[in-house]
This record gives structure tokens, sequence and C-alpha cells, in this order.
């Protein structure tokens, strides 16, 4: 009797022990683009970039020894594919601007950190704070896309057909594609995308450089690419990269840490801001409302809010006790709203997040690599410009956040460590929401009360007032209005 | 028979602790038909957070304060197979910065444990192998992912193997070894996310008669995967080890038939993702003998 419970129970015990963890890995399926978009070389650029001035040589004709050797090449490669290179070929075949910009979300929130006390900062390892952050997507996604544009103008006017079509028997690892393959988008978006990822985190530059490769590579292993496709593509993702980066050189985000204290200085009717940390820390990017914007400054500026109400009037108080009751109700959906949008260090930010949302709604409708860099390029400058006027409105009015006013409010949320008015969730939220309820109409009532939700769940939080929600998000729409008025007029619709 | 097992009682509640901290294996039997029901306290406290696996201190936090009351049960229903359940109330908070304080019904355990094999060698002694499993499983939706909480919210599946000597003198020693299978959480960030499984490791050096139980005990866990979030973030997905030592103690209420006092104390040796916590507890134990197990002969 003994003997035999000893082996009944010892079996589970083995069971249990021998089974791997189970991590859950989100693999999309092969993009299978639902337009070709012939006109998108035509399309407005962001950083003005004019296609033809970015010379692209003629490809070699497909009588020549060059193009067979190319040709031979990656019909070599798809006879000995392994399985590394094929698994490599579906990752990059699922939308490889997506996938650049899951790897900027993934660096964002290795790097969105905050700094160690007394810390000097390091430019070779920013902190990718949310207005960081918003600078870096933006930056990547108009490289992306204005490096699209220009592709899609050379695809089109050079109209080299995919190497399946020359050789109808090669075996290719995914969808057949009308699209013309010279030069390749992939290569474009592959050298943009870490042009811009290099400079933004130096110290990863090798890990990049190494994905940038790889995924050249894979699509010379999956049969869609020849060599020469990829050199062109590649040239014109470098050059016009390079442009976004000029332009960085001189958006004022060097002083937005504002070296010189000038944040020290700011003067307000009330009590002031003051840093709720343990030990107090300057607050985060003080100048950063003094950046380039990319929409025009003026109309940006223009959405500036009205100063908040005066600390010990009796509206204030009244939202101040608003924030005291949601945080002291109990409530659980309040934690689960906070927790879900918080998005706070070691994440990648509130604009990672509705890039990730943004990501939903392109693979749902299949949309093409340019047609996604539109995306992203509008809602991340959106997002942006969004970001720098609530910078701006935070550092103008230099509002306590609700705990310093009443320290018995206790927060569902880490307190960030800059002043509330207005919400940055808010602002940032609401600006994505806008542009992409206007490129997604079918999903715009879902796209708006997730801005919503994100903007209140700073409030149930216990970090801001009702009314810099508010006003944050009428901030924020203004600002996504511009960005709905840019596309419409890119000449993608 | 009735009167070996009344000692064997007193013995087998040296680490009723264990259901919520050291596992459900301690090295001794309920008896058929025994029920003990404990009523137990626990405070624990730190200052210190194991930042990967450096101890740092936590000024935004303070001194973390938690509380727990559990109520135990457990019964013999055969002289080889016991079963048992603990359900815990937490309480847990923080003495400075602005992360509220926690408090719930935390994680209820079942569990049974078998005497699977044992050999008595007279004056020389005796030993014994148990095994054991169980199941935890949250009993509320208390909040998971803050950097002050009552629990991961992972069900997690507990085995156990331990192997104890007896010397006739009292003396004991024991070596436990389980596994803890956690199941994937889904957090209020919104996505689905591992609970890395772990290895634990006991061993208890007591002293045990009729009147007096005392058992010194080391309590190893070692993650076998988990996450190292940046300044000591705290996330249900982390590694975290813990090495703690303890002492418990049982000892008769003096002219109580049926009560029984239970002290212990332990302290946090190293550790990784975990606060730098040491503990003191205190409980009553009932226990009586409302019925004679399965298989009673009438």
């Amino acid at each position: 009797m003994k003997k035999i419970h000893f082996l009944i129970f010892l079996l589970p015990l083995m069971m249990l022990s021998c089974q791997e963890q189970q991590l859950s890995i989100f693999s999309p399926e092969l993009a299978q683009p639902a337009t070709l978009d012939p006109n998108g070389g035509k399309w407005r650029t962001v950083t003005g970039v004019v296609p033809q001035s970015i010379e692209v040589v003629t490809p070699a004709d497909s009588s020549s020894d060059f193009f067979k050797n190319e040709m031979l090449e990656i019909e070599r490669l798809s006879l000995a594919r392994t399985p590394e290179q094929i698994a490599q070929a579906e990752y990059w075949g699922s939308g490889s601007v997506l996938r650049w910009n899951q790897i900027a979300r993934e660096l964002v929130a290795k790097y969105n950190i905050p700094p160690e006390e007394g810390s000097i900062p390091n430019p070779a390892k920013p902190v990718a704070s949310p207005p960081w952050a918003a600078r870096a997507y933006a930056m990547l996604s108009v490289a992306q896309y204005d490096a699209l544009v220009t592709t899609w103008h050379y695809k089109f006017h050079f109209n080299r057909a995919a190497p399946a079509v020359f050789n109808p028997s090669l075996s290719l690892l995914l969808p057949k594609n009308d699209l013309p393959s010279y030069p390749s988008e992939d290569a474009a978006i592959a050298e943009a995308s870490f042009t811009i990822l290099k400079a933004l985190f130096p110290l990863e530059e090798s890990y990049l450089k190494d994905l940038a490769q790889q995924h050249q590579f894979s699509r010379l292993v999956a049969g869609a690419n020849l060599r020469s496709d990829l050199t062109a593509g590649a040239n014109v993702g470098t050059r016009v990269a390079n442009r976004v980066l000029t332009r960085a050189k001189t958006d004022r985000m060097s002083l937005a840490s504002d070296p010189d204290d000038t944040w020290l200085n700011i003067a307000v009717p009330y009590e002031p801001w003051r840093s709720l940390e343990p030990t107090p820390t300057k607050p985060v990017l003080p100048l950063y409302g003094q950046v380039k914007t990319w929409f025009d400054s003026a109309a940006v500026f223009a959405t500036i809010p009205a100063a908040p109400p005066l600390i010990g009037s009796a509206e204030f108080q009244a939202d101040l006790n608003k924030v005291a009751a949601y945080t002291r109700s109990g409530v659980r959906d309040y934690w689960r709203m906070a927790d879900f949008w918080a998005d706070g260090s070691g994440t990648f930010t509130p604009i990672g997040h509705w890039n990730a949302i943004a990501e939903d709604y392109i693979r749902e409708e299949q949309l093409n690599e340019l047609r996604t860099a539109r995306v992203l390029a509008l809602l991340n400058r959106s997002a942006m410009d969004a970001g720098i006027a609530c910078w701006h409105t935070k550092y103008k009015y230099f509002l306590p956040r609700p705990s310093q006013i009443d320290p018995t409010i206790k927060t569902a949320a880490g307190i960030p460590n800059f002043p509330a008015y207005t919400s940055g969730h808010s602002t940032f939220s609401m600006a994505s929401a806008t542009i992409l309820a206007h490129l997604f109409p079918d999903h715009s009532q879902e796209i708006i009360s997730m801005a919503d939700e994100a903007g209140l769940s700073r409030v149930v939080s216990g970090i801001h007032y009702e009314f810099d929600n508010t006003e944050g998000k009428k901030c924020g729409r203004a600002v996504g209005n511009l960005a709905i008025e840019w596309a419409l007029l890119d000449g993608a619709d | 028979m009735k009167k070996r097992y009344l000692s064997i009682f007193l013995l087998s509640l040296g680490c009723f602790f264990s259901a919520s901290a050291q596992g459900l294996v301690d090295g001794f039997m309920k008896g058929s038909g025994q029920v003990d029901a404990v009523l137990s306290y626990s405070f624990e406290s730190y200052s210190q957070y194991y930042d990967g696996p450096i101890a740092v201190e936590t000024p935004t936090l303070g001194t973390v304060r938690t509380q727990s009351t559990s109520l135990f049960l457990a019964t013999g229903l055969t002289p080889f197979l016991d079963v048992m359940v603990n359900l815990p109330f937490v309480t847990t908070s923080p003495s400075q910065g602005y992360w509220p304080t926690q408090s719930d019904f935390q994680d209820i355990s079942a569990a049974f444990r078998l005497l699977a094999f044992s050999r008595d060698w007279g004056k020389s002694g005796r030993l014994d192998l148990l095994l054991s499993g169980g199941i935890m499983a949250p009993m509320t939706n208390y909040v998971a992912d803050a950097p002050v909480v009552i629990g991961h919210q992972a069900r997690q599946l507990d085995s156990r193997g331990a192997l104890q000597y007896r010397h006739p003198s009292g003396v004991f020693a024991m070596a436990q070894g389980g596994y803890l299978r956690r199941a994937n959480i889904y957090v209020d960030r919104g996505y689905e996310v591992f609970v890395p499984d772990a290895y634990e490791s006991v061993f208890r050096l007591g002293y045990a008669n009729s009147n007096l139980y005392l058992c010194a005990w080391l309590h190893k866990r070692d993650t076998r995967s988990g996450t190292d979030l940046g300044y000591g973030v705290p996330f249900p997905t982390n590694k975290i080890d813990f090495t703690r030592i303890g002492i418990d103690a049982v000892v008769p209420i003096p002219g109580s038939e049926h009560f029984s006092a239970v002290l212990g104390t332990g302290l946090t040796l190293n550790g990784r993702n975990i606060g730098d916590a040491n503990r003191i507890s205190a409980g009553i134990v009932y226990r009586f003998s409302p019925w004679n197990g399965l298989f009673a002969k009438s």
C-alpha cells in the first residue's frame, strides 16, 4: 500500500517540474498589403525632401549578366534556407515599419528609467521620458515615411518587377506582391530606422546594425528582393534619415533639460510646484515646451489653455475634493484604469502605447508599408506637438500635484516629477486619438473613448485634477486637428 | 496508539505557518481524525528592498509593514494522509510616500500530505518520507502590480517531498524539496505575463517531546527564471529569491486540554527583488477529534 502511494504522488511532482515555462509571444501573420498606391511617390513629405533629389541609379537590365547573377544568388539561398532564416524572413515579413516601431518601443522601455540621484546626464544613455520618447517616435516615423515616399517614387519610375516574376519557379517565403521591387522598401525602412535609432540610442548601435543587416538579408532569403534592390533602398533610407537628423540638431531639444535651471525662476501667484520625490529632483525637461514643432508652431501654441483655477478658490477646492474622493473610493476598476494607462518608468510611455494601439488597426486594414509609415508619422508628430504644447503649459503655470496640496491623497500611479496642469496623458492621448479616429473612421468611437479613459485614469489615480484632464484633452484634440489638416492635403486620399 | 498521536499532534504544529510561508510539508502527520484549527497573526516589515541582489533603501516607501491573519485547518483522513486549508487576510502599508495601503483576503491554499514511506529502527530512530501537493489561488481581485501589494495573483501548484529523521531523544532533522508551478496572470496593464516557477528547499533541526516543540529552520527559494526590472521595480515576472532563517516553538497553554500557543520568528539573510523582511508571529491552536478519520474501526 505504501509503495503504491509513493508512485502515484511522485508522478505529479515530476510532471510539474518538467514542464517548460511558457512565455506568450505575439507573432502576427504575414503582411498582405491591401493597396499598391502607385502615386505614393507624389505624397507630401514631412522634411520637404523631393524624391528626385535623391539619386537612385537605373537598375541593371534583366538580360544582363549582373541581373542573372543576382537572381542566381537568391535562387541558391532559397534552396538552403535554415529554420532560423525562415523565422527571420517571417518576422520581418509581418510588416517591417511596425517591427522597427516595436524595436523602438522596446528601446524606449529599456531607457525609460529615472536617472540615479545626482547623476550627470549622459547623452549616450538618454532618459526616455514621455516627451523624449515622443520625439524619438516622431523622428523614426518621419524618416520611415519620407524614405518610403522616395522609394515609392522610384519603384514606379523604374517599375522593376519582383524576382518571382522573372523566375516563376522561385520559392517564396512571403506572399506574392505586385509592388515593383526596386528599390527595396525593406532596405529603405531598415537603414532609415537604423540611422535614427542609433543616433538616439548610441549604445545600441551594434545591436541595431545586426538587426538592419538581418532584416535586409531576410529579403534575399525570402526570394523577395535582389541585392541591387537592397543597395538602392538602403541608400534612400540612409539619406532621408540623415535629413531628419539634421533637423533634429536644431530643434532645441538639446536645451530642453534646461541646463541653466531657468525653471527655478518661474513665478506664479500661488504655491508653486515642488518635487515630491524623497530627494527633491529637477523636473523633467523644463524647456521641452520650446522644442521645434512639426506642424505650424503658431497653430500649435494657439492651443495652450488659460490659467487653471487659483489654489484655494472654491472651484479648485471642489476639484481637489473630487480627486481625494476618487482615491478613497476603493473602486477596483480605478486601479485597473490607472495601471492600464500608467505607462510609467520601464515602459514604452503613453506615446508608445498609442503606437501599439495604432498597430492593431494598421494590421486589421492590411496597410502597406507606405501607408503604415504615414499613419505613424501623423500619429507621432501629433503626439509630439501636443507634448510640446502640454510642457509649455506645465512650466507656464507650474501647478502643484494634488498630493502636494493634500499629502493625505495616496495615488494609484507614481506621481510624475513635473507640474500637474495640464495632464500629459490627456494631451498625448487625445492628440493621438484624434488623428487615429480620422484615419480609422470605423473605429473612431472606440479610439476616442480610449483617450477619454486614459485621461480619466490620471484623475482617479489621484495624480491629476479633473481640469488638468479636460484642458489637456482640449489641447490634444486641437493639435490632432492640425494633423488631420495635414493628412487631408498630403495626397494619400 | 492514541497516546502516540497525541505527542505527534504537538510536533506537527511546528511549522503551521508553512501553508503560506514555508511550504506545506512539515515532518509530522496529524493522526487520523484529529483536527487542528489555528488562528494566527504575523507581522513583518522591511525598510530595505533587494534591487536585484543588492539591498537598497526604499525612500519612496519608507518601512513597509505587513500584517497577516490566517485561519488554518488540518485533519488526518488516515494515519497516512492529511488534508489542510489556509486562508490569510493581509494588510500592507508603506510608512512614507504616496502609495496606499493594500488590504484584502489573499490566496487560499489547500493541500494534502502523505506519509509515503516509513522505517522505524526502534532505539536508533525513525525515518519518514512525506509527499505533498497543494494548490493556491487568489480569493479576491487584489492589486498585484504596484510597489506595495499583498500578492502576485498567480494560481500555484505546489509539490514537495520531505525526508525526516527522528531520534527517540526527541531530536529531529528534516530536508525538504519542492517545486512551485505558477500560472500566467493577466495584469491590469492589459496583458498576460508569466510568473516564474520556483524551487523550494527547507531544512529543519529541532527538538520535540510531548510538552515542547522547538525548531530552527532555513528556507530557500530559487526562482527558475524571471526579470530584474531596473531600480527595484516590483513586477510579477521578477525573479524572486530569498534565504530566510527562523525559529518556531509550540508550547501547550497550561490548564487547557485543547489549546496551544505557537510562536515564531524569521529573518531574511539574502534576497532578490523582495523586501529584506523580518517577521514575528503568534497563534493559538485548537485541537480536537470530532471524528475518527476514514476507514475508522467502529
